[in-house]
């Protein structure tokens, strides 16, 4: 036990002095809450309330009322410049409109009046306004359609023959949650960015430096030093998940996401729940690290297969967030994906079960478990230990 | 205080690395173990250290048998392998002292053991620099004394003076003259005929996996008929017909 204590206090040492391992513990976790607070602030931008949508209307003359009607609402008329196509294309100009001669002929007689919205499709912010135009000329022409229908003393009702009608059941929460989706890749993340470095620095960066045939030389067992040198990892990538919280919740505390019509409310409880589902994840994520960088020959094999291991957490994540999915009692027995559910439900405020959580943090452990008896075999073969 | 060798064998696929090498290295000497570079020493040395299992044969580390109780021959030696990897970013104290406590020393003793090691060695002024800019010579002290620091009873001493300088190896030699003097059983491998005779009390002379000469430098050169040790040596080597 004392040599346990001896090369976990090694390790820990060994890798606060190393620069790549602190960065990857302490400096990967800002990255994820940067991200999605700064996604926050980009959609709050884009939902801000309609701003006045800006065109040239060339024959102006030809629909005063119209024209009014859409000066009423929210629509700004600039002066026409020089170029007004030139205009459109550099974005100083949402739409322009273009009523022809004939239109107030075209009402009298009851034809279809054309008028034309010119917008450039490149850019997207014209092609909303381009929208919101299309809508008020739609409104305006059904407001005299449905007069016409009244002068012939037919119920205007009698056009719309289905009517759709849309209940939204999601919550405040489970809307934040949609953009909250992303929160817990990077928590998830975080458990397997962590303890990289220190899981390749103790296993195969120990052999190829020459240090391990005099470490194993020791009357200690392999399983105390493959255990010590788990341990270690998990160190770092529990730390990495603790930041990663913590740095979230600062995030949203510091930054004013409120303000931006995005319901968050990411409060210590939330943030108690989440490590609590994601925690479990670290010595599980730094047990398999290890496993694989003391399989791989070299320090750069060993780098090449734990960044592989990175896409399953990453793909999971990103499906998950694309899609988000309702945890079912078997989720909780794979591991990852169990916590991965398990965090998405907790942002939802959806209830989970404790025998859920329970499971899952049953499942990472008895593999971490598992892995690291593998990896104490590993060491016992000569190929491990002299390299191949 | 003695190691045996008893008819070790090892075969790493179709190579037959030691077929069949025995010998004893007793308390209060030194026995140096010759050999050509591939003739087997390292790899005797792993079997008697435990990282490799002989296919045939044992290995007794003060009588303690290291196919059964490896635990119990490793508290009884200091090895400095072939490998000598330190930890870059520990300093040279830090090293030794990781060996120490992984040795069970702690507290008084431990710091006592290192600081006698580092005096001894002359590694003071460097003690407490991290590793990472030490020079070759450096680095062999260091990996020497955190070999030593639990005052082993039998020393097993890889190729120590393998790509060091003058002063380095003079450093290396004394410290094996005073392991000899305070009664220890020394077993030292190198592939220079000088050293060895320099140094050793008992030489033995492997090749192609075998022990083909054994005994004090006089009886080596009646053994090979020739009165200069190189040639001696070169004689005995050749007669295995190395590949």
């Amino acid at each position: 036990m004392s040599a346990f204590w001896t090369v976990l206090g090694k390790e820990l040492l060994d890798a606060v002095r190393d620069r790549r391992s602190l960065f990857a513990a302490l400096l990967y976790p800002l990255f994820g809450p940067i991200l999605v607070v700064g996604m926050y602030a980009w959609m709050g931008k884009q939902q801000a309330p309609d701003r006045p949508v800006q065109v040239v209307v060339v024959g102006e003359d030809h629909a005063p009322r119209f024209r009014a009607f859409l000066e009423a609402h929210g629509v700004e008329f600039r002066p026409a410049p020089s170029d007004p196509e030139a205009a459109l294309a550099e974005g100083d100009l949402d739409a322009i409109v273009e009523i022809p001669s004939s239109f107030g002929e075209d009402l009298r007689a009851q034809r279809p009046a054309v008028v034309r919205i010119v917008t450039n499709g490149s850019r997207p912010k014209t092609l909303r306004a381009a929208a919101r135009l299309e809508r008020l000329v739609d409104r305006y022409g059904r407001g005299i359609g449905l007069s016409r229908l009244l002068l012939r003393g037919v119920d205007p009702r009698i056009v719309q023959a289905v009517a759709p009608e849309r209940v939204d059941l999601s919550t405040e929460r489970s809307r934040a949650a949609m953009v909250l989706g992303f929160l817990p890749l990077f928590v998830v993340l975080a458990a397997f960015v962590g303890g990289m470095y220190v899981a390749t620095d103790a296993s195969a960066g120990e052999r190829e430096r020459g240090s391990l045939e005099p470490l194993l030389l020791h009357p200690v067992s392999r399983a105390a030093i493959v255990a010590a040198k788990w341990a270690a990892t998990s160190v770092f990538a529990v730390t990495s998940v603790l930041f990663t919280a913590v740095a979230m919740w600062a995030a949203f505390r510091l930054l004013p996401v409120e303000g931006l019509g995005v319901p968050v409310e990411v409060d210590a409880w939330l943030l108690l729940e989440l490590v609590i589902v994601a925690l479990p994840v670290a010595p599980l994520a730094a047990s398999l690290q290890l496993l694989l960088a003391f399989f791989a020959r070299t320090f750069k094999e060993a780098q090449t297969y734990l960044s592989l291991l990175i896409f399953v957490p990453m793909l999971l994540g990103i499906v998950t967030t694309a899609d988000p999915i309702v945890p079912r009692a078997w989720m909780s027995l794979v591991p990852v994906l169990g916590p991965v559910a398990a965090l998405g439900a907790v942002l939802r405020g959806d209830v989970l079960p404790p025998s859920f959580v329970a499971a899952s943090v049953v499942v990472s452990l008895v593999l971490a478990a598992v892995a690291v008896a593998v990896a104490s075999r590993l060491l016992q073969s000569e190929r491990i230990v002299f390299g191949r | 205080m003695t190691l045996e060798f008893c008819g070790l064998r090892k075969r790493f696929g179709s190579v037959e690395a030691v077929r069949g090498v025995s010998f004893v290295a007793r308390d209060g000497a030194v026995t140096g173990l010759l050999g050509p570079n591939g003739a087997g020493k390292t790899t005797c040395l792993r079997m008697l250290t435990g990282l490799l299992t002989p296919d045939g044969g044992t290995v007794r580390v003060d009588g303690l048998d290291v196919a059964v109780d490896s635990d119990g021959a490793r508290r009884r030696m200091g090895v400095l392998p072939d490998a000598r990897g330190l930890y870059p970013r520990l300093s040279a104290r830090e090293n030794i002292a990781y060996y120490g406590r992984l040795r069970g020393l702690a507290g008084a003793r431990l710091r006592r053991a290192v600081d006698g090691w580092i005096e001894r060695l002359g590694l003071g002024e460097v003690a407490d620099r991290r590793v990472q800019g030490f020079s070759q010579g450096e680095r062999a002290k260091v990996a020497l004394a955190r070999a030593l620091v639990h005052d082993p009873p039998n020393v097993v001493l890889d190729e120590p003076t393998n790509g060091l300088d003058v002063m380095s190896t003079r450093a290396v030699r004394e410290v094996v003259r005073m392991l000899r003097a305070q009664g220890r059983c020394v077993l030292f491998s190198s592939h220079i005929m000088q050293e060895v005779s320099a140094l050793c009390d008992v030489i033995v002379v492997v090749a192609g996996g075998r022990v083909v000469a054994e005994g004090d430098a006089a009886s080596i050169l009646r053994a090979a008929r020739r009165d200069d040790l190189e040639e001696a040596f070169v004689a005995l080597v050749g007669q295995e017909g190395r590949p």
